[in-house]
């Protein structure tokens, strides 16, 4: 198959849709282009549109009405043998409803949070009776030594020329150097 | 009767309603008798599957809900099991088929008294030749393989859309294309070796070779 057959194809393929108008606008042009210029593939649309115009109008066999009652009670018969109809169905729950607790859910919740909150309490109360839960502080010696070497140096700086202005002092004379 | 949508008739169905279940039959039962008989020229499978499909429809119960589209539904779930049947009625015993040999040569009903041809006007013989060709053509649409009939017949008999049909079909748009192309296709080219429509130049070239 050669490229002008190959082009040839693609638009008759597309010929049914192209009938039924459910081409976009482009390809829609395309195709009538295409046809005004090729009899040969005109033709075949030409004779498509008629084949799917009878197709269309061909009427099927429509049944009578009293065969159709007769299948509907034929098919009643079996459903209500079958108690189809009579079946309690459960109606499902409405999702887009917000959810909500039914009294003996929402009691039993309560208890619960209820009970939880209680012992909590107890349990609390009793640690403070028995002094377990105290916090052990720090002693001075202790804290001295978390105090880092650059500030202690100053500090014990300082607390030398403090004691040294204290004993150089006059009753009248400030303390702080 | 008020008209209800076809959600709300999924709903009656789902509670167990028989008005719903009349109002469904009502609304698609002709439709759906009318596809199985075009796909099985056997009266008594198009009624069985156009049944089984109802009766399915009204067994789900809570799950009627969960359809989306019941024409759809129905006519699957019926043309599913006709051309079950039809496959089970081909490999039945030959003289078990019910052949109505419409389209046919020998068919009397395709037959015309020649002087009735030579005396009647163009247009009663061109309503003549309308007859035949559309008689020919419902012929050759049924002799198609199941899933291409089944794509026509849905799209130019009962005018589905591409969508639908797809839907019906449990396949992709471009699928229903293919079947719809090839079917076309053969059908014409039948035509055209019958003499119904006229070969183009390269149909022509193609028979002489």
């Amino acid at each position: 198959m050669n490229h002008q057959e190959l082009v040839h194809r693609q638009f008759v393929e597309s010929v049914e849709e192209w009938l039924l108008g459910e081409l976009d606008a482009q390809r829609d042009r395309e195709m009538e282009i295409h046809f005004n210029s090729c009899p040969e593939c005109a033709r075949v649309a030409e004779q498509t549109a008629e084949l799917l115009s009878l197709a269309r109008s061909t009427q099927g066999i429509t049944p009578s009405h009293a065969r159709m009652e007769s299948l509907y009670d034929n098919m009643m018969g079996h459903l209500e043998e079958e108690n189809v109809f009579t079946r309690p169905q459960i109606p499902p729950r409405d999702k887009s409803a917000p959810r909500t607790l039914e009294p003996v859910r929402f009691l039993a919740v309560a208890a619960i949070f209820l009970f939880l909150l209680l012992g909590a309490g107890a349990v609390s109360s009793h640690l403070q009776r028995t002094n377990d839960f105290q916090i052990p502080y720090l002693q001075t010696s202790q804290a001295s030594l978390l105090i880092p070497k650059e500030v202690e140096l100053p500090l014990l700086e300082r607390q030398r020329q403090f004691e040294e202005a204290l004993s150089n002092r006059g009753p009248e004379s400030s303390p702080i150097p | 009767m008020r008209e209800e949508t076809d959600q709300q008739i999924l709903e009656g169905l789902a509670l167990g309603s028989r008005r719903s279940f009349r109002q469904l039959y009502e609304r698609y039962g002709g439709l759906v008798l009318n596809t199985t008989l075009r796909l099985s020229r056997n009266r008594e499978d198009a009624e069985e599957a156009t049944q089984d499909a109802f009766l399915a429809m009204a067994r789900l119960g809570n799950r009627a809900r969960e359809i989306e589209s019941p024409r759809a539904w129905l006519l699957r779930v019926a043309s599913n099991r006709v051309l079950d049947l039809k496959r089970r009625l081909s490999s039945r015993p030959e003289g078990f088929i019910q052949d109505t040999g419409q389209g046919r040569e020998d068919d009397p009903s395709n037959l015309i008294p020649m002087e009735q041809l030579l005396f009647c006007d163009a247009r009663q013989r061109d309503v003549y030749y309308e007859k035949q060709l559309t008689d020919r053509i419902a012929a050759l649409a049924e002799a198609l393989p199941e899933r291409q009939l089944l794509a026509f017949s849905l799209r130019h008999f009962q005018e589905m859309s591409l969508k639908e049909t797809a839907e019906v079909m449990e396949c992709t748009v471009g699928a229903v294309k293919a079947h719809l192309h090839i079917a076309t296709g053969k059908i014409r080219k039948q035509l055209v070796l019958e003499g119904f429509l006229a070969p183009t130049t390269r149909e022509t070239m193609e028979q002489s070779e």
